[in-house]
């Protein structure tokens, strides 16, 4: 097992009422490729600057090769970044650019001219010296700013989405470039992206993250191919996702029918979300198929066709296949058993502060909960503490309460935000002045629609927020 | 759009150009090179000749110039750094701060003078208490002008110079941190050399003023001429009935001159500045 060059331990960090990291824990592998990927908003830029010391995080600790660099600022940390507007210096040429970092550390002028040089041979810019950055192009000032990262030789790169503004053909090159820079030079890169293709070309390791919490950190292949949730299930990668039912060890139900799967270790009967690849759903003649459905639409996609296809019992399939089926056809669908991923139902896991009275500050309002999911005593007034609420105990109210909601009333308002419909029930999610909260439900809702959301008191379970782990001498 | 709407749609501007800048330029060497006498106009180097000859007048020249610059030098020692830390307030702080520094600017120039001439003269508090440590009053003094001249034209460097610095991305700071930067890097490497065109323009708004001032030294020490003094005596208070002074309008021509030539290279400061980029640690 590779040594762990930097370890964040339960980081938090807000910006006013916005928690933009919630308890997050992460180590990060000598040597690996590592990605933080999610949509914007997610926490993994915060994550990235918290790691190079522009940002302190509001609690938890970051070690760099086993040592405390919590309250270490920028400039004595063993990172160099790769800033995503590229930010070279306006007032200096090529050659000053480069220079700068090792100027400071007090190279001699003949050590300077020779790195400066490697590193230009590095990113095929030779002779660029005595340019301006603004008579580069942006492909070429960010090889400069690569460049001007690496000269310092640091133990790790930071790259905030150092691709963003190219354009695509462009960004094909680099991320190939850059993949191999980083088997060449050694370093452990750290690269924040939303883009989940760049993700999977590059990484050794991806770390998949929503509204500040990581959802999955692993391999490429096991990202795609085993997701954890629907979330990250539909952040990577096409996918149709179903509400279904796992009747036992190895059989669960979705669609309208029974399959057989390869999953085991849920509970008897447990409400999960079922995940099937597009291109794992193999067209058939209807009389062969699983499941039935009619092609509503079929697109080129350049190697495959893309094919909607409605089923029996109203969901609305994503196919790939390498044959066109026209419009209209009925087709039958078949489905492995090992292309069938099953996920548990991802807790909303909210941040909350013990109250009185087996109450809790979620934000909004204060919830009442069940006295036996939480011992009162074992938690300090106000403490802070993570609340995880499952999406299908959440009820919605057919109509406006009569009385406006009072705190221990367990009722929330808030707006409908997504709707996306599952096979068997809706999942959507609904945002409550700051919350964004998941419920799953038989109602049908529109987007923007305004809702009152109960949350049974038995259904909000409480646990306190981990202690900072003491690490050993090894830094593990 | 065809080059002649082109040149259409700038009319307004073309006139204003000729009828507040060219013709009043036109007057002023008019002026200076013609006599207007009432056997009518005769055209004389004589006064121009007066002025660069004339010892008076020179030295009032000499002094407008030390004058203006020792004040221009005071107010980058003061503004730069008030600048530097406006710009890194919060949003709000630096609002209502930088709404401080304007707020004497909303007063009318002669009484503001006249509000800071009240604190050094006789009865002046800054008087009175000099006078418990055995000093004298500054009313009167070149110190006093100099006070006037800081005191008048500072928020004029300090805008300049903080919109400059507002202008800066943070990225770059963040990147030169980074790249290990302490503060006096980042400030030497980065702040400062992007700070330059803001410098020369602020220092552009405090010293061209300084020079021609008049108001300034008339109050503040009138026993000291200034060549704004000397053009304003010539034009305004010794006036006759038969036209103005003639030497005014040679003085403010060479006045002119000096001025433009000072301008011309402060900004060539500027541009070696940029042409040569250079950051030397």
């Amino acid at each position: 097992m590779s040594h762990h060059i930097i370890d964040l331990y339960n980081i938090t960090k807000s910006y006013g009422d916005n928690e933009v990291i919630k308890d997050l824990s992460l180590y990060i592998r000598q040597n690996e490729f590592l990605t933080l990927l999610g949509p914007s908003g997610c926490g993994k830029t915060t994550t990235l600057r918290i790691i190079s010391g522009f940002e302190k995080p509001d609690s938890g600790k970051v070690f760099f090769n086993g040592e405390d660099i919590t309250d270490l600022p920028p400039y004595k940390r063993k990172v160099n970044t790769v800033f995503q507007k590229y930010s070279l210096f306006p007032n200096m040429n090529i050659y000053e650019n480069i220079a700068f970092g090792l100027k400071i550390k007090k190279f001699s002028e003949q050590e300077i001219k020779k790195k400066v040089k490697a590193a230009l041979e590095l990113v095929e810019l030779s002779g660029f010296e005595r340019r301006k950055p603004d008579s580069l192009s942006g492909g070429q000032q960010q090889r400069i700013a690569i460049a001007r990262a690496i000269v310092n030789e640091p133990e790790v790169l930071l790259l905030d989405e150092p691709l963003g503004a190219l354009d695509l053909k462009l960004r094909k090159e680099m991320q190939v470039e850059l993949k191999a820079l980083q088997r060449k030079t050694g370093i452990t890169f750290i690269y924040v992206t939303h883009d989940q293709e760049e993700a999977l070309t590059m990484s050794d390791t991806i770390v998949v993250m929503n509204q500040g919490v990581i959802q999955q950190i692993g391999k490429p292949t096991d990202i795609y191919n085993e997701p954890v949730n629907a979330f990250v299930a539909r952040f990577i990668g096409d996918s149709n996702i179903l509400s279904g039912v796992m009747l036992k060890d190895y059989l669960c139900e979705f669609a309208g029918r029974q399959f057989k799967c390869a999953d085991k270790g849920f509970e008897k009967d447990e409400d999960v979300d079922v995940v099937i690849r597009p291109e794992d759903i193999r067209v058939v003649a209807p009389e062969d198929g699983m499941l039935k459905g009619t092609v509503e639409s079929t697109l080129f996609k350049g190697v495959h066709y893309e094919m909607i296809v409605t089923s029996t019992d109203g969901f609305r399939w994503k196919i790939h296949s390498t044959e066109m089926t026209e419009p209209g056809t009925e087709i039958g669908m078949n489905i492995k058993p090992f292309d069938i991923q099953i996920m548990k139902i991802p807790y909303n896991i909210l941040t909350g502060w013990v109250l009185e009275d087996n109450m809790v500050d979620i934000g909004p309002v204060n919830v009442r909960y069940k006295p036996g999911n939480a011992n009162a005593s074992e938690f300090e007034d106000e403490e802070t503490v993570n609340v995880y609420i499952l999406p299908q105990d959440i009820d919605i109210l057919a109509e406006k309460p009569a009385e406006e909601p009072e705190d221990g009333d367990n009722i929330l308002k808030g707006e409908v935000e997504t709707f996306r419909y599952k096979g068997d029930d809706y999942e959507i999610t609904v945002k409550c002045e700051d919350l964004s909260i998941l419920v799953h439900t038989y109602d049908k809702v529109k987007v923007g629609q305004t809702v009152y959301l109960h949350i049974p008191e038995e259904s909000i379970r409480i646990r306190k927020r981990e202690e900072v782990v003491e690490i050993d001498d090894q830094g593990n | 759009m065809t080059k002649v709407t082109k040149v259409l749609k700038n009319i307004p501007l073309y006139i204003w150009i000729l009828m507040f800048t060219i013709v009043p330029l036109l007057m002023i060497l008019v002026y200076a090179v013609f006599e207007f006498r009432p056997d009518g106009v005769h055209f004389t180097l004589e006064h121009l000749k007066n002025v660069i000859t004339n010892q008076d007048y020179l030295r009032a020249l000499k002094d407008s110039l030390l004058y203006a610059l020792v004040s221009t030098v005071i107010c980058l020692l003061i503004g730069y750094p008030l600048a530097y830390i406006l710009s890194r307030l919060s949003d709000k702080m630096r609002g209502f701060l930088s709404m401080l520094l304007l707020l004497p600017m909303w007063m009318n120039f002669i009484i503001r003078t006249y509000a800071m001439l009240s604190l050094i003269d006789e009865e002046g508090i800054v008087t009175k208490l000099s006078a418990l440590f055995g000093g004298t009053m500054l009313k009167g003094t070149k110190a006093a002008i100099i006070i006037g001249m800081v005191y008048n034209f500072l928020p004029f460097l300090v805008l300049p110079i903080y919109t400059s610095m507002m202008k800066i991305d943070k990225s770059l700071i963040e990147a030169a941190q980074d790249l290990g930067g302490n503060s006096y890097h980042v400030f030497k490497g980065v702040v400062l050399p992007l700070t330059v065109p803001g410098i020369v323009s602020g220092i552009t708004m405090v010293f061209v003023p300084c020079v021609t001032t008049f108001v300034i030294p008339q109050l503040m020490a009138n026993n000291v001429w200034t060549i704004g003094k000397l053009i304003e005596y010539k034009f305004v208070s010794n006036a006759s009935a038969d036209g103005v002074d003639p030497d005014g309008g040679a003085l403010s021509f060479i006045l002119m001159i000096i001025v433009f030539i000072s301008m011309s290279i402060f900004n060539l400061i500027d541009k070696d500045d940029e042409s040569a980029g250079g950051m030397t640690l």
